[in-house]
Order: C-alpha cells, then sequence, then structure tokens
C-alpha cells in the first residue's frame, strides 16, 4: 500500500464515522513506519475537514459529526506516540461557555473542528467565569478566545469578559457564538466576529488569525 | 362584526382553527422578568420550588404585561428533575439547569420507572400552581397554559445529549427505548397538568431541532413520540422548537400540533406558505428586539409578524428575564387593538 492510499483510507474512516477502520489504518500507517504528524494532517484531518464542509451545506448533521470525531480521535490516540516533534500548532485558541450557562455541545463542536485544523484549543468548559478566562489568556497567551452562551440569561456577562481579555492583551480577537447571540449583538458589544454554526466559527478564526 | 371574544376563548378558537376577532398575546413560553418579580414579590429561584409564588409570578404577565395566559413552569427541568437529575437552582435573571445526568450508563434504563405526577418532585409543585391559577383566570377569562418538555429533550437530559446522539449509531434500539421511556413520562406528566387546569399544553423539545438532529432525524426520531403525546391529550398542544425549523414545519404540522411556535430565524411568510392547518405562533425576537430593542422597534416587529400571517402574537422563545415591561407591554397593547 502506498502512503497515499494509507491517507486517503484514514480520510475515508473519518469521514464515515468508522472507528474500526481509522484505528485499523492508524496501526497499518505505523507498522508501515509512515509519518504521524503527515498520516493526521493529511489523513484524519482531511476527513474532519470535509465532514465539516457537509456540515456546514447541511448535508450531515450534529450525530454524524460526533462519530466522525470519535474514529478520528481515537486513530489519534493510536498515533500520538509516533510524533517524532511537537507538531506545528495554527494557533491558539481559548474556548469557553460563558458563566451560568452549561450548554456545551457547540463550543464542543467548535473545539473538534479547531483542532482538526490544526489548531491549539485550551478548553476552559462550561459555566466559566470572567477570571477563569482571564486567567487562561495569561497562562496560554492566544491569539483568539471564544466564547458561547445558549441562554438569553447569560449572555449579558459577555461584555465583562471583553473588557478583561482586552485589559490584558488588546491584541486578542474575541469571537462570540451560541443561540443567544447575534451578529449584531457582537457588533454591539464590540466582539471581533460572530458566528452561527462550528464550520463557520473555525473559518472566521482562520481569517482573524490571517492563516 | 364578530362580539369580543375573551382571552380564553380567543386563544381557543384560534388553535381550533375557528375565526376570532382578533390575533392572540397568549405566551405558550417562559413569560416572567426581573420587573415581574419585583411587582409580584415571587423571585427566581424561589418561584420555581413554591406553587404560591409560582403561581403569582405567572399572573404577573397579565396584570404587569397584558400578556393574554397564564403559564408555568419558568423552567425546562422539572421532568429531569423528577428523574433524579441533580439540578443547579439559578439565581433571578438565570433558569435552574440539569448539573448531571442520570442515565450515563445504559443499565440505569432498567432502574428508572415513570414517576408519578402527583408526588415526584417539582411535579406537584407545578399542578398546583395551576390549581391556583385557574381560579384566577376564571374570573378574568384567561386561558391556563402548562410547559412540558418533550421527549428527545428529556432524553439528552437524562443521557447527555451528546452520548445521546452517539447512540443514535452505536446502538439505535436502546436509543429508542429511552424515547419510549421519556415519551411516557411526557404523556403521565402533560395529562396531569390537564387534570389540574392546564386548558393548553406547550411541548418543547429544543434537542429536536434540525440545527442539531436535521430533518431525516427529527421525522424518524423525534416526530413520531411528539405525535403519541398530542395524541394522548384532549387539550390542544403548542409545539415549540427552536432553530430554523422551516425544514420540519410540514411534519410539525402533520403531527397534530395545533399551534406551532416558531423561533425568529424562521421567515413567518414562509412558515405561513407551509402551514394552513395549523396557528402560528411567533416570533418576535426575544434578544436584538425584545430585550435590546425600544418600544418603536418592537411594535414594527410585532405588525411585520401580523402582517406575515402569525395567528398569536410572541416571542419567537421564552423572554429573557431582564427585557423591559415596556417592551412587552407594547407588543401586547398592539395586538389588543387589532
Amino acid at each position: 500500500m502506498k502512503k497515499e492510499d494509507v491517507y486517503k483510507k484514514l480520510t475515508d474512516a473519518v469521514v464515515s464515522g468508522d472507528e474500526k477502520l481509522s484505528t485499523a489504518t492508524a496501526h497499518d500507517a505505523i507498522s508501515m513506519e509512515l509519518d504521524a504528524y503527515e498520516c493526521i494532517q493529511q489523513g484524519l484531518n482531511k476527513g474532519m475537514q470535509i465532514v465539516s464542509d457537509l456540515y456546514e451545506q447541511r448535508k450531515v448533521f450534529v450525530p454524524q459529526i460526533l462519530r466522525s470525531a470519535r474514529a478520528m480521535n481515537m486513530a489519534v490516540e493510536i498515533l500520538k506516540p509516533h510524533l517524532e516533534v511537537d507538531s506545528k500548532s495554527s494557533g491558539t485558541v481559548v474556548l469557553g461557555v460563558v458563566e451560568g450557562d452549561i450548554h456545551d455541545i457547540g463550543k464542543n463542536l467548535v473545539k473538534l473542528l479547531c483542532e482538526a485544523a490544526g489548531y491549539t484549543v485550551v478548553d476552559l468548559g462550561k459555566s466559566v467565569t470572567k477570571d477563569a478566562f482571564v486567567a487562561s489568556i495569561k497562562e496560554s497567551s492566544p491569539q483568539v478566545v471564544g466564547m458561547s452562551s445558549l441562554m438569553t440569561t447569560s449572555m449579558v456577562g459577555m461584555p465583562d469578559v471583553i473588557a478583561a481579555v482586552r485589559e490584558v492583551d488588546g491584541n486578542i480577537k474575541i469571537i462570540i457564538g451560541g443561540g443567544a447571540v447575534s451578529q449584531s449583538y457582537a457588533d454591539t458589544i464590540g466582539a471581533d466576529g460572530y458566528a452561527d454554526d462550528a464550520a463557520k466559527a473555525v473559518k472566521l478564526i482562520g481569517k482573524l488569525v490571517g492563516a | 362584526m364578530m362580539p369580543e371574544l375573551s382571552s380564553r376563548e380567543r386563544l381557543l378558537a384560534i388553535l381550533d382553527g375557528e375565526p376570532a376577532d382578533r390575533p392572540s398575546c397568549a405566551c405558550p413560553l417562559q413569560t416572567a422578568t426581573l420587573e415581574m418579580m419585583g411587582r409580584s414579590g415571587a423571585h427566581w429561584p424561589d418561584a420555581h420550588y413554591d406553587a404560591k409564588k409560582m403561581a403569582d409570578l405567572a399572573y404577573a404577565a397579565w396584570k404587569c404585561a397584558d400578556i393574554e395566559s397564564v403559564r408555568v413552569p419558568f423552567c425546562l427541568t422539572v421532568e429531569a428533575e423528577a428523574l433524579g437529575c441533580s439540578i443547579h437552582s439559578g439565581a433571578d435573571t438565570s433558569q435552574p439547569s440539569v448539573e448531571r445526568p442520570v442515565l450515563a450508563d445504559k443499565d440505569a434504563l432498567d432502574s428508572l420507572s415513570v414517576p408519578d405526577p402527583s408526588k415526584t418532585g417539582r411535579m406537584p409543585v407545578v399542578a398546583t400552581a395551576l390549581g391556583l391559577l385557574s381560579e384566577r383566570a376564571d374570573r378574568l377569562g384567561l386561558p391556563v397554559i402548562g410547559g412540558v418538555v418533550g421527549p428527545f429533550t428529556l432524553a439528552g437530559q437524562i443521557r447527555g445529549i451528546e452520548t445521546l446522539l452517539i447512540d443514535s449509531f452505536d446502538d439505535y434500539d436502546f436509543l429508542e427505548r429511552v424515547l419510549a421511556f421519556t415519551t411516557d413520562v411526557c404523556i403521565a406528566y402533560s395529562r396531569h397538568l390537564v387534570a389540574n387546569g392546564a386548558e393548553v399544553i406547550t411541548l418543547i423539545d429544543p434537542s429536536a431541532t434540525t440545527e442539531l438532529i436535521g430533518p431525516e432525524m427529527f421525522a424518524s426520531l423525534a416526530g413520531p413520540q411528539l405525535h403519541a403525546i398530542i395524541d394522548s391529550l384532549d387539550v390542544p398542544v403548542v409545539l415549540h422548537i427552536c432553530g430554523d425549523t422551516t425544514e420540519i414545519l410540514d411534519d410539525m404540522q402533520r403531527i397534530g400540533a395545533k399551534g406551532i411556535s416558531i423561533d425568529h430565524l424562521v421567515d413567518m411568510a414562509v412558515a405561513r406558505e407551509k402551514v394552513r392547518s395549523a396557528a402560528l405562533v411567533g416570533n418576535i425576537n426575544p434578544i436584538d428586539t425584545l430585550l435590546f430593542g425600544d418600544a418603536r422597534r418592537v411594535v414594527d416587529e410585532a405588525r411585520s409578524c401580523i402582517e406575515k400571517g402569525a395567528d398569536i402574537l410572541a416571542p419567537g422563545c421564552g423572554i429573557s428575564p431582564k427585557t423591559p415591561l415596556d417592551n412587552i407591554r407594547a407588543y401586547t397593547s398592539y395586538a389588543h387593538g387589532l
């Protein structure tokens, strides 16, 4: 088997959400002594990007994304120990659901697709306080901070987080998403961007960091 | 000219597809705001737990804002709590939320049973509040609405939504068993609310949104369960699903919803084209317009909703607690004057 065929098999396994195929192929790649980083980039991540595009076109939905992400992550676990150097990251993104809100499925999707696109993601989880956002950006110096809110009751805390982040580092781009917010809300509170689904959020991040 | 109807007669006529003197401004979704809490003396989170306070705060929607209905509860956690999920009670401006699912382990399904709604968790609190509201509402000719979480959303709350969505691939049989169970819970609880005074049931199934599961999965998994619940009740059901539901409006109509409540993301004119045999409820933008807009903008949007075909003028989602009373009154007084 040529290495291109292995990459393609990994891509197909992720697109179809077949974790048996993705893990078996990852083992094949290792026995063939293929470069683990290339397998992730050319194989698995390419598959996740295809899924992301299909999601944006409304041809697949969240269950398929979750299944593809699982197929990818299980193969990544097998390949990870064989990574020679720290793979180069496209940038660092801090993500969190704002305080008072525990709906994190949208944030989790953004994380999955960001990682597939090569970003290092610091995931602060749900109901994240302003102080936790600040502590995290001091530690990880991200290019982008993304926060989400599904509930109309928790979104009103967003301006405070933006002010606090800007105070630490005025160059960090801040994006928002989630069912409760909108482009006009983003404009009102001075966020750098808004996206209405996870696939668009990753494209927005790419635009903001100039990737 | 038609004689003036009471608010109750108006809502029930509209849901029945009968002519009415004017559109209704009943609100099938969450109504409580901070100002209503201040005026009624019934605040969150207490009003989620105390039947008298729950009734007082629900009544404030009519008394303070001329909303033509009274509706309880104010959260989406009563059912999940009755099944054993731990709940965070929230604060005066944030709703209670489910902290931990009880069905993370599949085997736990066998130990779950349909709770007796007359004595489990806050189910009897909501039923008692409905009873208290019925007495007042009778005098005022107001309809009493009970809100119930739909079976797909409840399944996501007790199982964890991401796990539930993965189940749709890994163990479809299990997913169907969970949904059959949550459907039984919804039926038992809804009937109990009807027996205690609910004249209309709002079924709210946010996790069944096509933005999450797509139209095919809605038709195969969520729709049939909602259909079973609607069929089991002898009162009209308003069905609310969040997000852009344009693709499933036909399904929502087919499964027997008398009222279809739409998010502001749906174009009311498009919805009107598709929905001929159910009343349309909505769809003022609850955030950009009601929470952050001014009265003039509210009235402009209310007029547009009515012109495009809304039968019941209401926000496209639950009212945000910080929404100014003046903005709510702006759209209700517009509706009262039609």
